[in-house]
């Protein structure tokens, strides 16, 4: 099922799909304004934004489509809450014959994602998770399989894809069987958890990662005090630790950074420059 | 000792089955030649027994048990660890190529190709071994003597053999190593104690003194299979693996918490091989 469609057919149309819900205390979809902008001043694609009827936007997104999300919402430390359910209506609602899936807190800052459309595929995942300090290697329980990270997701529309979101769709639907059968540790849905549930079965029960997008992504999971430009550079504190790094995607989980003016300032920064 | 008339086939699988007081390992070469048979089909089967465990062959064995070959002499007689007959199979085997295999071991799909990879040496010993996420493991909780002996990371679960001058030295030495397990293992080897040889160390040691070089193929990492023991696959040791996972079977396929089996599997826990499963080959063979 690889898909023979040359991906540089011109009339093939591009775009990011954003998902974003806002909770009580996050304003998901302000978040979800920052990253695409950036997005699109970045690889110049288009941003398309899914919520629900409730939410309210002036960003200028390529098509607001609204799907509703019964999902509770979660809140595991100082993360804050989400509503993360429906990810699996990405195939079915996309505008865009190839479509790059990112998380509203998930930067893009290089055109790496860019050239990875380049290439002959079915669909990418992010496979592997850095923190600053070294590699993220969790599994998804204590006896539980390595997990792949749902925070970038590439596709075209072929039929391997479509098999992959209608089984991450039956995963979250059946959700507490398959926390049981690969003895998960959390209790709340995760959309890691279930792609990497799919991805698995979809590749005949294999950890392979052919289906892997080919690098690391870089996660800062902690409080975020600020991220400054200099040239060719991102500046990041957190509390205790500060980092100097190329500039890269970059995943920033802490929302309240996300939400801060000094997040805004980083954003305009680099579309500035 | 080769007698003229010893090789009756030019390839096949091969394994020492000695029942002891606990353990059925006639049940298990029968689930592994099945399991042979059902991947390879038309790959010829031999077991090496002891006259007491030739006596519990039956019919249905023979379905898939091409040979049977009985023991003149049984080394390990008085050992719970039936290890020290090892050597002979080079002077048992029916076949001028032979896959030595220990019974405890399944094939979940065909490794014919492998036989090509073999044949670059005249004795392969497989080397390191895999969990069950098919990746190669770095445990080295069951290796202390290895490491502290500097001997080659081999395992006998798997390996091969032909007949040439080279296996027959490689036999020859493991020969003497066993026939002189105690004062080798109080007078050569480091932080020793086992009370029989084991073949793993044995062969490991036999590697050692003829050269790793002549007995393994470093660069064919494929040449290994996922062993059971609990650390390696990072499980407790105080429950078998079998209950703390889910083990399906799709036979040939072993499902192990969720992950296909592709390469050899050492299950280890003898308790896994259940009736049930035992069944689910001879219907797929329709014994």
């Amino acid at each position: 099922m690889i898909n023979t469609n040359k991906s540089n057919v011109s009339e093939k149309s591009k775009g990011f799909l954003l998902f974003a819900y806002n909770t009580v205390e996050t304003d998901y979809v302000k978040i979800a304004e920052q990253c695409a902008r950036l997005a699109t001043h970045t690889t110049g694609l288009p941003v398309s934004l899914v919520t629900d009827s409730d939410t309210v936007t002036d960003y200028p997104f390529d098509h607001v489509i609204t799907k509703e999300n019964k999902l509770k919402n979660y809140k595991v430390g100082e993360l804050g809450a989400w509503r993360n359910g429906g990810r699996y209506n990405a195939y079915d609602v996309t505008p865009y014959d190839e479509t790059i899936v990112i998380d509203a807190d998930y930067f893009v800052i290089d055109k790496n994602l860019l050239k990875l459309l380049e290439q002959d595929f079915d669909y990418r995942i992010m496979q592997k998770n850095n923190l600053p300090g070294g590699h993220w290697n969790l599994s998804m329980g204590m006896v539980g399989l390595p997990y792949v990270w749902a925070t970038v997701i590439i596709f075209r529309k072929t039929k391997k894809s479509e098999m992959l979101f209608d089984l991450v769709k039956r995963v979250q639907r059946n959700y507490e069987y398959y926390r049981r059968l690969y003895h998960m540790r959390e209790g709340n849905f995760r959309n890691d958890y279930a792609f990497t549930i799919a991805n698995l079965i979809l590749n005949g029960y294999d950890l392979n990662e052919t289906q892997g997008i080919p690098w690391n992504m870089l996660t800062f999971a902690g409080v975020i005090k600020s991220i400054e430009v200099h040239n060719n550079l991102l500046k990041i504190r957190e509390d205790k630790n500060a980092y100097v790094i190329p500039k890269q995607d970059v995943h920033v989980m802490d929302k309240g950074f996300l939400l801060s003016k000094n997040c805004q300032q980083m954003v305009d920064q680099l579309c500035d420059a | 000792m080769r007698r003229l008339d010893q090789y009756q086939a030019q390839q096949g699988f091969l394994t020492i089955a000695q029942n002891s007081s606990d353990v059925d390992y006639l049940r298990m070469a029968y689930a592994q030649a099945m399991s042979i048979k059902l991947t390879m089909p038309g790959s010829l089967y031999a077991v090496v027994v002891d006259k007491s465990t030739a006596e519990q062959v039956l019919d249905q064995h023979r379905q898939v048990f091409d040979y049977v070959i009985e023991l003149d002499e049984d080394d390990s007689a008085n050992d719970s660890w039936k290890f020290r007959n090892e050597w002979k199979v080079s002077f048992l085997t029916p076949f001028r190529e032979t896959i030595k295999v220990e019974s405890d071991l399944i094939f979940t799909r065909s490794i014919a190709h492998w036989w090509h990879a073999f044949r670059l040496r005249d004795v392969v010993l497989s080397v390191g071994c895999r969990d069950y996420l098919q990746r190669k493991s770095n445990r080295r909780d069951y290796r202390k003597i290895f490491d502290d002996n500097q001997l080659p990371d081999v395992y006998n679960g798997l390996m091969y053999f032909r007949y040439t001058p080279t296996s027959a030295e490689f036999f020859w030495i493991a020969r003497i190593i066993f026939q002189n397990w105690e004062h080798i293992r109080d007078n050569h080897l480091v932080n020793c104690r086992d009370p029989y040889p084991s073949t793993d160390v044995v062969y490991a040691l036999t590697a050692k003194l003829l050269g790793p070089e002549q007995c393994t193929l470093p660069s064919m990492d494929f040449i290994n299979f996922v062993h059971m023991k609990a650390k390696i696959n990072s499980f407790r040791e105080q429950i078998p693996w079998h209950e703390l996972v889910v083990a399906e079977t799709d036979l040939p396929m072993v499902r192990i918490n969720n992950i296909n089996q592709y390469h050899p599997l050492h299950y280890f826990d003898k308790d896994w091989l259940t009736d049930d499963i035992v069944k689910e080959y001879e219907h797929a063979l329709r014994i």
